[in-house]
């Protein structure tokens, strides 16, 4: 019974900011996804007319389908690329410090303007990438002129910022007690079965962890697509917060900003969801003891 | 065990396969080197690029994607230093980390008290909680703005730091919190009771056994929130007005305006250089933590 | 339950506190004036003002305009100007968001599409004829100040003007012996003589819906948007336009879309970012005159010249179809607390030689009588700005709407363009779609 009040001690400062900074403006916009509102004059109740236009806007399908596909193909790419090399990055090298920070700078450069011109030399008609692929006699591809290849440009962007997922890989590698390993070892386990039976079980939290974030954020993404494409060809890589932004700031039309962003809200619930669910399935915490070694 | 391996290689140099082992050994080794140098120069050939563009033309930065400039002249440096304002970049980066520090501090303890919170103890709602925890990084921060921003003007708060960095005194920012309780739970509970037994309250639990094993997490924790709000814009845009006030930032921003003519591209990419060095600092000198096994000790301890 | 109607309450609240707070904006501003003013109060027999003035802009403008204050309070030391500057990027945000929370400055440098957007009665501003001596208007003509009027009322006095004209790469068009074009047929003409890859013109998709617009104007001698944002093309007139597009895509005299995208992410990229612009492959474009200089400059690097080719009309146009419009205006908060000050400060800046001077051209070539003989005399007039905007001076178009460059506009224009250039749609259907689009967009922005 203690307990129940300590835990509750703890997550106090949380509780009080809830109240304070999160619970309000929530509400405030979760009122105004049913109003008409251009931020300079009063909003006007208008019922559930935002989602009804919503659904009939052809632009909204586009952004929304962009969305889904770019989710699809960035979460993946990301977690793999990411586990792959913090696991590279792990290894007891001489000078492996160097090659750490070499790794994460792509994702301190973050938004750099440096990136969107770059990104342009890579992905154009005659850039890097299709030159590249020309040595193999692969024909050009057109990256920012079609709807796929220039989702992948944005993809790229972000799986190329892998720093910060790689970093929570590689704190959840530290993590593992050595002496598993070497138990592994005694029992002549080879590296790449150590590497399913003991370091992915020992990872799964982390992995999780990893999984549901880039999830939530990959719905988010707003800055790739505003720096490099602006969302063309034909709209095909406006994402739904370009949408938001768009309609917020841009078209002074709040209240349909922000039913789209409540839109987005239950989508990424229904996401983190399924995720959570299926999460006793093949998530293992070694506070339950039910850690697989 | 020094002596034991010592031992050994007497013994492996005696065998006729150790030196065919010794010289697989060491093509493993040239190949993982040979591959973590190839990504190296893919990751850090735009900061090169950034280097060399900075002592670019405009249009010689459009022409080509080589990074080697046709002569070397540091009067961007110079220029972008002093920027075109009434102040150096010096005062940009004071006020920078005037918010950035707090908030980094903030952060850290009040997402490792929640955390623990959320991750070792048992309480009314904690599943309903925990759902609104992390349902909280699900509506895109954009249409919070005005709501937030009268909240702080009715506090007369605007045009300070404060906004800035006052919701991470109350672990607002759910992504380090879920981070936290992720590697807490991969801790076994049999470390909490073993203190508890030898006189531990849970306040200590906490500080000796849990704190030392997820250094590694919280050290990122710290990189992050540095980084990200390092490079934060549209916050202290939207928050501070006053110019004397404004961090690295917006300043970068602010030389960046295209709508006249004189746009120079080699001033501004030299001043983003100048605004990437800290991170770089923070990064390299935070990542050893990470090459001890720190969790081991903590285990065994 | 009861829970949730209440915070829903507590939040309804808030909203109201939220527009209450556009009304009694003075809070901040005051309290900053009250702070200076209580300083000073007692050495200074006259009254202490401290006003707040806001811009964007890049480091000269910055210097410029700081040099220009300090003139400014040395000439009237009771005045102080607090500078309140930043780039471009994000500053719309801002503004809306000081807009929204009542906490704009006093004085505030605007862009013209801003007002049906902040200002659709024309009460968003403070009505700048009620200073008019202070201000001192009459170095305006009719003209100039009724595009700063909304409403009647006076909401921002243009600063400078821009307009788009024809630029082109004169070394380029000389090497393949192309004419600088003078009509439309001349510019198609040219087309022909450009290799395969090289265009005389390079247009996005903004662009290309403003020159087709021009033809279509000129052609049809009636203006696209009415002053008070109401669809005057018919269909046809919007096919016209289109077909127009088509043709320059079809003779290969502007590049298509994809073509911009593959060098610049989108058909909106900037056009002094494309490597093709840049060696003289893409030879011209029309641009607007107070930005010409950032193509410019990077030409003249390479070895190239820009030269203004000016508006191109056919023998049978029914007007020049010129688009000019205020590059930026000054406007006053519609609370600040003393306007009279604020105006004698734009007055010394737009009017006063000294402040003039001080401010120079940054901000475009400014439209006051007073500051252009000013700038006239000391030969700072002068460049590719100057000669494009006396063409278009010189040919008056139709008056230009406000609203057409209202942002959600500017989408359906772009996404118009796109679909033909990527073959989506032919000319009829998009130009049904369009017309469509526009009047949906037009009756939600003038609501």
């Amino acid at each position: 019974m203690e307990n129940r009040r300590i835990g509750l001690l703890y997550i106090l400062p949380w509780l009080i900011g809830l109240v304070i900074f999160t619970i309000y403006p929530f509400v405030t916009s979760l009122i105004l996804s049913f109003t008409n509102y251009n931020i300079i004059n009063a909003p006007q109740f208008i019922g559930i007319q935002n989602y009804v236009n919503m659904f009939h806007d052809s632009t909204f399908w586009t952004s929304f389908t962009a969305t889904l596909e770019y989710v699809v193909i960035t979460v993946p790419l990301k977690l793999i690329f990411s586990l792959f090399i913090a696991f590279i990055l792990n290894y007891k090298l001489k000078g492996i410090n160097f090659y750490r920070t070499a790794y994460y700078i792509p994702s301190i450069l973050g938004g750099n303007i440096a990136i969107a011109v770059l990104w342009k030399f890579v992905f154009a008609n005659t850039g890097l990438v299709n030159q590249v692929l020309g040595v193999f006699g692969i024909k050009p591809v057109g990256w920012f002129s079609t709807g796929l290849g220039a989702i992948f440009t944005i993809s790229a962007l972000r799986v190329w910022e892998f720093g910060s997922t790689m970093v929570i890989f590689l704190a959840g590698l530290k993590d593992i007690p050595q002496e598993l390993y070497e138990a592994a070892a005694v029992d002549g386990a080879g590296k790449i079965k150590t590497f399913f039976k003991v370091t992915i079980p020992l990872l799964t939290p982390i992995i999780f962890f990893n999984l549901v974030m880039q999830l939530i954020q990959a719905f988010q993404e707003f800055n790739g697509p505003y720096m490099i494409t602006q969302g063309g060809p034909l709209y095909k890589t406006y994402l739904l917060p370009m949408m938001i932004y768009d309609n917020s700031f841009k078209f002074f039309n709040m209240g349909y900003g922000s039913a789209i962003s409540w839109f987005l809200f239950i989508i990424i619930m229904i996401f983190t969801m399924f995720v959570f669910s299926s999460s006793k399935y093949w998530v293992f915490y070694s506070d339950e003891g039910g850690g697989e070694s | 065990m020094n002596n034991e391996t010592a031992f050994n290689n007497i013994n492996l140099r005696m065998d006729k396969g150790y030196r065919k082992r010794e010289f697989r050994r060491k093509v493993n080794l040239a190949i993982r080197y040979a591959i973590l140098t190839i990504g190296a120069i893919i990751m850090l050939y735009p900061i090169v690029w950034l280097v060399g563009a900075s002592f670019k033309t405009n249009s010689e930065i459009f022409s080509s994607i080589s990074f080697i400039p046709k002569k070397i002249d540091f009067t961007p440096y110079v220029k972008g230093w002093i920027t075109g304002t009434q102040y150096t970049f010096a005062t940009y980066y004071l006020n920078t980390f005037k918010y950035v520090i707090p908030k980094v501090i903030f952060t850290v303890v009040s997402s490792v008290l929640t955390a623990y919170g959320f991750s070792r103890f048992d309480f009314p709602f904690k599943k309903p909680l925990f759902a609104i925890l992390i349902s909280t990084m699900f509506l895109p921060q954009i249409v919070l703005r005005i709501p937030l921003y009268l909240f702080w003007k009715q506090l007369h708060l605007l045009d300070t730091f404060i906004p800035l960095y006052a919701n991470d005194i109350f672990a607002a920012e759910a992504f380090f919190v879920f981070m936290i309780i992720q590697f807490m739970r991969g801790i076994p509970k049999e470390l909490d009771e073993a203190a508890k037994i030898d006189g531990c309250n849970s306040f200590t639990i906490l500080t000796r056994i849990l704190l030392p094993v997820i250094t590694p997490a919280i050290v990122s924790v710290t990189i992050f929130q540095f980084m990200w709000s390092m490079n934060d814009f549209m916050g202290p845009l939207i928050y501070i007005s006053t110019v004397s006030k404004y961090p690295v930032s917006i300043a970068l921003k602010m030389a960046m305006d295209a709508t006249s003519g004189n746009f120079e591209w080699n001033k501004i990419i030299a001043m983003s250089v100048i605004a990437l060095i800290p991170s770089i600092v923070v990064f390299f000198s935070a990542q050893k933590y990470f090459v001890e096994g720190i969790s081991t000790s903590g285990l065994k301890g | 339950m009861k829970k949730l109607v209440a915070l829903a309450l507590a939040a309804a609240l808030g909203i109201s506190t939220l527009l209450t707070g556009c009304g009694s904006s003075n809070n901040s501003t005051s309290q900053k004036n009250t702070n200076s003013s209580t300083k000073t109060s007692e050495s200074q027999p006259a009254k202490q003002v401290t006003l707040r003035f806001s811009w964007w802009g890049d480091d000269t403008r910055h210097q410029a305009t700081l040099n220009a204050i300090k003139l400014f309070e040395q000439k009237y030391p009771n005045i102080k100007i607090q500078a309140e500057y930043a780039g471009w990027d994000g500053y719309l945000d801002k503004q809306t968001t000081q807009m929204a929370g009542g906490t704009a400055a006093d004085i505030m440098q605007i862009n013209w599409n801003w007002l049906p957007l902040f200002s659709k009665d024309g009460n968003g501003f403070y009505d700048l004829n009620k200073l008019s001596s202070e201000l001192g208007l009459d170095n305006y003509s009719k003209d100039i100040l009724a595009t700063g009027t909304v409403n009647g009322k006076l909401n921002g006095i243009p600063v400078a003007m821009t307009g788009r004209v024809l630029y082109v790469n004169k070394t380029m068009y000389d090497k393949y012996g192309a004419t600088i074009p003078k009509t439309w047929d001349d510019l198609i003409n040219d087309a022909s003589k450009f290799p395969n890859g090289s265009y005389p013109i390079v247009t996005g998709s903004y662009d290309s819906w403003l020159l087709s617009m021009t033809y279509a104007e000129q052609e049809t001698g009636k203006p696209f948007l009415t002053t008070d944002g109401k669809l005057n093309f018919t269909q046809d007139d919007i096919k016209t336009a289109l077909s127009f597009y088509k043709t320059l895509l079809d003779k290969k005299v502007t590049t298509p879309i994809q073509s911009i995208a593959a060098e610049g992410g989108n058909g909106l990229a900037p056009i002094a970012q494309l490597p093709s612009f840049l060696n003289g492959k893409f030879a011209g474009l029309f641009e607007w005159t107070s930005a010409i200089s950032k193509e410019a400059t990077p030409i003249k690097q390479n070895n190239m010249e820009l030269v203004t080719a000016g508006l191109p009309m056919n023998s049978d146009a029914k007007t020049s179809a010129a688009i000019l419009k205020p590059s930026m205006l000054f406007a006053i908060n519609k609370d600040c607390k003393y306007p009279k000050e604020a105006a004698t400060f734009l007055n010394f800046i737009l009017n006063d030689p000294q402040g003039v001077e001080a401010m120079g051209t940054n901000r475009g070539i400014p439209v006051s009588k007073a500051a252009l003989d000013t700038l006239k005399k000391d030969g700072k007039i002068s460049g590719l700005e100057y000669e494009g905007l006396q063409i278009l001076e010189s040919k008056p178009g139709l008056p230009l709407s406000p609203y057409l460059e209202d942002p959600k506009l500017q989408q359906v224009y772009d996404q118009t363009i796109d679909k033909i250039s990527y073959n989506q749609e032919t000319v009829d259907q998009a130009a049904k779609e369009m017309y469509t689009n526009l009047q949906n967009v037009l009756s939600q922005i003038t609501k």
